[in-house]
Order: structure tokens, then C-alpha cells, then sequence
């Protein structure tokens, strides 16, 4: 490591809100709070529009406006889908305002340059509707939806000069007293401290597929806001609920998890060669609802019929020569890539973690509870209760980002300046550093790879009292292992950053399995073999996980129902 | 069976030039490149930088050129006998890792955002279907940077040509029939006259955004501008 003369001045920058992240949820945060006239500033881990999920997102935005519904549908009715998808575990303030704020901020998206695919009149909007939605309301583009968001968002915020500080992984939100004060981070490529003087932070770091073997995440997916909430003193709700997208690929090792295709277009056989799906669900096979599936598969699998791999064959070799490469373009040319020929042979697939509907709890406006924290998108829970409906993503990330921008701007006025202790900056070097000094431990890769692995076995889509122990046993003793990071210079050291977000991930899981163990019932994703049904009676609350004197805390509330009650109660 | 991964190594703070460094690694036919690098960073050296990161073609960031061509590591099948090295033409931070930010200094110029010179009436507005379509194709591109390595003028007139992928960016706002800017001297302005019409762009860009096709568009526009 080149030793410098003199150290270089602490790199300190000063806004009104700082955004962590830059996926669609960051952005659309960061325009929400630039268009209420508030110093902006968006810090990731990664660049714009090459990090988070929402730049591999297919789907659609679900959204339902008097200027394009069909016959029938209304907000009420998106509400009611939703909710009801959510098995009666959502925030109904929070699902209100996503059904209604959504319409305009599709518009609003168009306006900021995204176009959206339209009929042939080239005026109404094409729409899409998927599971769990009675009606097709949804507008989208190709199936790339998401990098459209991506690319109006940030041509808007490029337009309003809003800086993107990237390559810099915040490690700590700073507080003075109750007040959030700013953040600090380390830049991944210098591994240099960078200091933040804000008078709010929005978290919007996205979800933590990554703690599971099969994801469909990219890996910068590590959980680091939930991390970063819990140190800050906020709460996480609902972590136990995960849910698993039934077909992503097992094969090959880089591309373990990612979605591998549609359900509509394919048959499930195991290694037996059985259509197993006429057993689990007669009448819609396939069809049936994804955690269905993605329960059908991993018992065959558990009971032996199972893949080479640890998944089943997905096959579309009854399919018309050239229907797939017509109807999915993008995976025919994936199996290409592959060397595989989904007209001819059989894919094998298992289910794959897909999107976390737990996440740091907020009010109405986004706000965690803390003076000054807000979040939006993935890493913040309560709007998809246990299970989320499709297309609901993206329209999380437009409304939950704009009403956390324009709360935060709100709340930022009303303050003077903040600066934060550059003491802190000297304190995370330090860390990083004495990462780097360790020499005996588990490099990070070792410790993700056993915590995936139990994360999957035993925290995945089917779990037990058992399994859920064994899991917490082995996170926490994870947790309490040196890491050693083998790479030891500062500059662009991906390991010594695969440390920062190993913690992370830890305590992601951590929570997760807390919240898991304590709901002793069966609900949306969330699937307790020993307690294989739903008990409204019981468990019509929410789970929270908070930091506590002695690690994490587990407390519990009854849930929303203000608007829609589950039948019988 | 072995196969062999020869990589272009460069560190800035020790080497005085990039080197091949040769390793040996178990193939197996299912491997991507981007499973090749994993695995020699993960088995032999920590220290192999290289970028990746939503593994499946939407990120951008793995391009790398193997055995002279380029592509997404992520998306490419490994062969037996690999050379990988970096995208050509642009500075190398460390290994494979080139730097963006030479490109990114062209971007504000470029004024990659919807400038609408009309009030807005009626929403959702009425959208010229030709036109979209034009606008979906540039819209494709995720800045891998491919079609800028492969670019014989890109290289050849570094100042001068903006290079494809700069002329694909500035292609969606082109065909966006509801930008009001002057593209098409935009476009001139960047260059696009010197385009030699090779192709090479489009053979490599990952995503079929067909930046040739883009460029010739606009070059001949008059009859093409919607």
C-alpha cells in the first residue's frame, strides 16, 4: 500500500437530504425532494443505473386512472387486490395512498421522458395484468420496464443537477441526539471516508436476496438498510415474509436464481417424470398461485424426485418451433447464450428469492419514526403485508419515493444546517482499517456462502421450529467470527467491501429468522410446516424487530385492518 | 478437463504495464465467463478486479473483450481456452476496470433529457408509433460500452467522433417525438459524419439497440425524422 505524506482532507459534502441508493427508488426520492426545492444529493454503493433491481425489472407499474381503466376497475378494487394478496398483513394507510397516488406519478414519469407502450391509436396505454390483479391495469414498455424508469429518472435529476456521489457505501447514519445529522460512508474504490452533513436521510438500499443461495438479485443486494435502520434505532416489520419467484436457473453458477421463465408458456416435471403439479393443484397446475409452485417444487425435491441440482425440469419442447424465441425474446436469447434449446431438451429450475416485503416500518409519509430517517421502496416494509401482488413493485418505488422526497424536503426546511461529527469519518476508516489487520478468519465469500446456504435451507420456502433454530444458531455464530480480508490494499479492494456488506447480511437474516420464529402459523409467503395453516384468530399482527440492549428484539402489533377485515372477523 | 484463462493484469500503484497472467481453471460447458472470473478470483487471486453486477445483461458493466471480441461476461459461454482482457480504448482503473468517466464528461453536452417545446394538453399524449418504435430500439442500450471498443473511428478520432454509443444515447431523444431540440445538429456537432458505416457496433451490442442503424438514421435523416 503506497503510504501518503500528508493525508488528503476528509471528503464532507452538505445537502438538505442525502438519498442512500441509487435504484428507481432513490431517484424518484431524490426528484420528489429536488422539486420541493431541497439541496439533493443521492449517495450509492454502486452507479446509477447499473446497481439495484430496478434496473432488471420486467414487469409493470399497476396503476388505475378514469383515463385509461378498464370497464369495471377502480382504486377500490387495486386496493382490495392488493390487500388481499397481502393476506391481511399490509399498512392500508400505506396501500391507500399507493392506489392513489400511482396514476399520477405514471404520468408524472412520462413527463420526466419515459414513454410507455401504447395502443395502436398511439394514445391509450397498453396494459398488463398479472397475478393477483382482478383487471389489466397496468402500463409498461417491452420487458424493461424498470431501465425505462431508470432512464427518465435520471435524465430528470441530470436536468435538475441533482449529484450523484457513486462508488461510496454508507456505513453509518449519524445522529445528534434524536436527529438524524448525516451519514458517512466509504468510497469502494479508495476505500476512503466520505461525510455527509444532512438534515434528513432517505434509506432506499433496496431488499437482501442475496442472503439466500437462490436469488434473483443482483449481488449489491446485500440488506445493507436494514442494517443501517436497526443501527439507527429504527424498527423492521415483517421480515419473515420472502417471497420466492418458483422458476430461476440453477445452471450456471453466475446466473443462479435468475428468472428463468414463465410459467404460462411451460410444464413442471420432476426426475421421475411426473407432471407433479396434478397433484398439488389438479385443475391449475402450473397456474396456481407462485408460492404454491414454488412449495410443490421444493417438496419434490425434499422427498427425493428431485433434479441433480436440487430443483425439477422446466419444459417448453411441446411448444410450436419458434414460439418461445417469439413470446420471450429476452430469455430465448439467455438459454441461447447457455447453449441450451428450449425446444429440445429440458431446463432445470428451482424456486429463487425474489422480493422482500419486510423492511424498516414507516408512517404515511415515509418516515421510520426518527426525526429526519425516511425511506422508500424495497427496504421499507407494510405496503405488501405477506405476500406481494405482481406489478406492485414499481409503483412502490414512484409513490413511496415522491411522498418520502417531498416529507423530507417538508421537514429539511423548517431546520438550519446540520454538520455532523467529522470524529465519525476517523472512526470508519479505522474499522475498515482494522479489517484489513485481521490475518486469521473466514474470508467474506466463506461466511456468505454458509449463510446462504442455511438461509436457503432452512429459511426458505418451507421452515420449521427446527430449521429456524438451526439457522439463528449458525447466523450467530457467523456473526461472531473474524473475517479475514486476504486483499489487502485500499484501492478498489472489492473483498474489504464484501466484509461491510457480510455484516449486513447477518443481521438481515437475523431478523428475518426472529421474526420467522415468531410467527407460529402459515400466511402469504411465509410457510411454518408445523403450523401448516392460517390462524386469523392468533396471529393478525405484525412482527417488528428493533436493536436491543443485548441484540435484536422482537415486539408485535395488531395489524391494520382499518378499512378491509378478513371474513369472520 | 482444464481449461485456461489468459487475463490482462494491471495495477496502477505496482505495474509499471498490463501483463498476461495465465490460470488454470476446471471447465465446465455450462460456465459463463463471468463464472470463470469468479472463480479464479474466488480459488487464486483475491486480488482480480473486474465489474459486475446484476449478472443477466442489464447492468452493463461486465464487458470484456474475450478472445478478441467483445461481449457481457455474464452472458457469454466460456470456451477451453480463454483471453480476456479489458475494453479497449479507455483508460484501465485495475485488471478489467475501465474508467467511465472519460465518457461521462461528453454527457452533459449531449443533453440526454426530454426538452419538450410544447405545452403538454391531454395526457397520456398521442405518440407517433413509427417514431416509438425508433425510440424503443435506442432505448435498448445499457452503456456497456461494447460497440465503443469494437469502434475503428472511435479510436482512430478520439475528439472528433462521440462514438456509437454516445450517438445511441443521443438517438432516443432524436426520435422522441416530443423533444423540440435540434437533434440532428446536435448529432453533427458530435461527429456523426465521420461514421464509416462498418457495422461493427451493432454486431456486438448485447442488447440489438443497433446503434449502425441508429447512426445511418440520423445521418440521412430529412426523410427519416419523424
Amino acid at each position: 500500500m503506497p503510504s501518503k505524506l500528508w493525508g488528503d482532507p476528509v471528503k464532507r459534502m452538505q445537502c438538505d437530504v442525502l438519498v442512500v441508493g441509487g435504484g428507481g427508488a432513490g431517484l424518484m426520492s431524490a426528484y420528489g425532494a429536488a422539486v420541493n426545492n431541497a439541496k439533493v444529493i443521492v449517495a450509492g454503493k454502486g452507479k446509477v443505473q447499473r446497481s439495484g433491481a430496478t434496473v432488471m425489472a420486467p414487469g409493470a407499474i399497476s396503476a388505475v386512472d378514469d383515463r385509461w381503466k378498464k370497464e369495471g376497475d377502480s382504486r377500490e378494487i387495486h386496493f382490495e387486490d392488493t390487500v388481499w394478496g397481502g393476506c391481511f398483513m399490509n399498512s392500508q394507510e400505506l396501500v391507500r395512498i399507493l392506489c392513489e397516488r400511482s396514476p399520477g406519478l405514471v404520468l408524472e414519469l412520462e413527463r420526466m421522458g419515459a414513454l410507455f407502450q401504447r395502443e395502436k391509436d398511439g394514445t391509450s396505454y397498453m396494459l398488463r395484468i398479472d397475478g393477483g390483479h382482478r383487471f389489466p391495469r397496468c402500463p409498461f414498455l417491452e420487458d424493461r420496464t424498470g431501465k425505462e424508469m431508470l432512464k427518465a429518472m435520471t435524465s430528470a435529476l441530470r436536468k435538475l443537477h441533482v449529484p450523484f456521489v457513486e462508488n461510496v457505501m454508507i456505513t453509518k447514519i449519524l445522529k445528534i441526539g434524536d436527529r438524524v445529522a448525516g451519514a458517512v460512508g466509504i468510497s469502494t474504490e479508495t476505500a476512503e471516508p466520505v461525510l455527509f452533513d444532512s438534515k434528513s436521510v432517505i434509506l432506499s438500499t433496496g431488499g437482501g436476496g442475496t442472503v439466500y443461495e437462490n436469488s434473483d438479485n443482483p449481488i449489491d443486494l446485500t440488506g445493507d438498510g436494514y442494517g443501517l435502520a436497526l443501527k439507527a434505532g429504527a424498527s423492521l416489520r415483517d421480515m419473515e415474509f420472502v417471497q420466492f419467484y418458483p422458476v430461476g436457473f440453477l445452471y450456471p453458477t453466475s446466473m443462479k436464481g435468475i428468472f428463468g421463465g414463465l410459467l404460462y408458456y411451460c410444464r413442471l416435471y420432476n426426475a421421475q417424470g411426473e407432471r407433479f403439479m396434478e397433484k398439488y393443484d389438479p385443475e391449475r397446475l402450473e397456474l396456481s398461485t407462485r408460492d404454491r409452485v414454488s412449495r410443490a417444487i421444493m417438496q419434490e425435491v425434499k422427498e427425493g424426485r428431485g433434479t441433480p441440482g436440487g430443483g425439477v425440469y422446466m419444459d417448453m419442447t411441446y411448444q410450436e418451433p419458434g414460439f418461445i424465441a417469439k413470446m420471450t425474446p429476452a430469455l430465448y436469447s439467455t438459454y441461447r447464450n447457455m447453449g441450451l434449446d428450449s425446444e429440445k431438451e429440458r431446463i432445470e429450475i428451482a424456486p429463487t428469492a425474489h422480493h422482500f416485503m419486510g423492511g424498516m416500518a414507516v408512517d404515511g409519509k415515509w418516515s421510520s419514526g426518527i426525526p429526519g430517517l425516511f425511506g422508500s421502496g424495497e427496504v421499507c416494509g407494510g405496503m405488501h403485508g405477506a405476500n406481494r401482488i405482481s406489478q406492485n413493485a414499481l409503483a412502490e418505488i414512484i409513490v413511496s419515493g415522491m411522498v418520502s422526497g417531498e416529507e423530507a424536503s417538508k421537514y429539511s426546511s423548517a431546520l438550519p444546517p446540520s454538520f455532523a461529527d467529522p470524529a465519525e469519518a476517523e472512526t470508519e476508516v479505522r474499522k475498515a482499517r482494522e479489517l484489513l489487520a485481521v490475518e486469521e478468519g473466514d474470508p467474506p465469500t466463506a461466511i456468505r456462502d454458509r449463510l446462504r446456504h442455511t438461509m436457503w435451507e432452512n429459511v426458505g420456502v418451507f421452515r420449521t421450529e427446527d430449521s429456524l433454530t438451526e439457522a439463528l444458531g449458525e447466523i450467530l455464530e457467523l456473526s461472531s467470527r473474524p473475517v479475514v480480508v486476504r486483499q489487502k490494499s485500499s484501492y478498489m479492494n472489492t473483498e474489504l467491501l464484501e466484509a461491510l456488506e457480510t455484516s449486513n447480511m447477518l443481521k438481515t437474516s437475523e431478523a428475518i429468522v426472529r421474526c420467522a420464529l415468531a410467527r407460529k402459523e402459515s400466511r402469504g409467503a411465509h410457510f411454518r410446516m408445523d403450523f401448516p395453516e392460517r390462524n386469523d384468530g392468533g396471529f393478525l399482527r405484525n412482527f417488528f424487530v428493533c436493536e436491543g440492549e443485548y441484540g435484536l428484539e422482537v415486539y408485535e402489533r395488531d395489524a391494520d385492518v382499518s378499512c378491509l377485515k378478513p371474513e369472520g372477523y | 478437463m482444464k481449461g485456461l484463462a489468459k487475463i490482462l493484469r494491471f495495477d496502477p500503484e505496482t505495474d509499471r504495464e498490463p501483463y498476461f497472467q495465465d490460470f488454470d481453471y476446471e471447465f465446465s460447458p455450462r460456465m459463463t465467463v463471468l463464472d470463470v472470473l469468479n472463480l479464479v478470483r474466488e480459488t487464486r487471486d483475491p486480488s482480480l478486479q473486474y465489474s459486475y453486477c446484476c449478472r443477466n445483461g442489464h447492468c452493463g458493466l461486465c464487458g470484456v473483450v474475450v478472445n478478441g471480441r467483445e461481449v457481457l461476461a455474464c452472458r457469454q459461454a466460456a470456451e477451453p481456452v480463454l483471453e480476456i482482457r479489458p475494453l479497449r480504448g479507455c483508460r484501465v482503473l485495475k485488471d478489467l476496470v475501465i474508467d467511465r468517466e472519460e465518457y461521462e464528461e461528453r454527457r452533459p453536452q449531449l443533453r440526454l433529457f426530454l426538452e419538450r417545446q410544447c405545452e403538454l394538453q391531454v395526457e397520456p399524449e398521442c405518440i407517433d408509433m413509427d417514431a416509438f418504435e425508433m425510440f424503443k430500439t435506442a432505448s435498448r442500450c445499457i452503456e456497456c460500452m461494447c460497440c465503443v471498443s469494437v469502434c475503428p473511428v472511435s479510436r482512430e478520432k478520439p475528439h472528433l467522433f462521440a462514438g456509437p454509443m454516445a450517438l445511441t444515447l443521443l438517438a432516443r431523444h432524436f426520435f422522441d417525438p416530443r423533444d423540440g431540440l435540434n437533434r440532428e445538429l446536435m448529432a453533427r456537432d458530435e461527429g456523426i459524419s465521420y461514421c464509416i458505416e462498418c457495422g461493427l457496433c451493432s454486431g456486438v451490442c448485447p442488447r440489438g439497440a443497433d446503434p449502425a442503424r441508429l447512426i445511418q438514421m440520423m445521418k440521412g435523416s430529412g426523410n427519416t425524422e419523424p
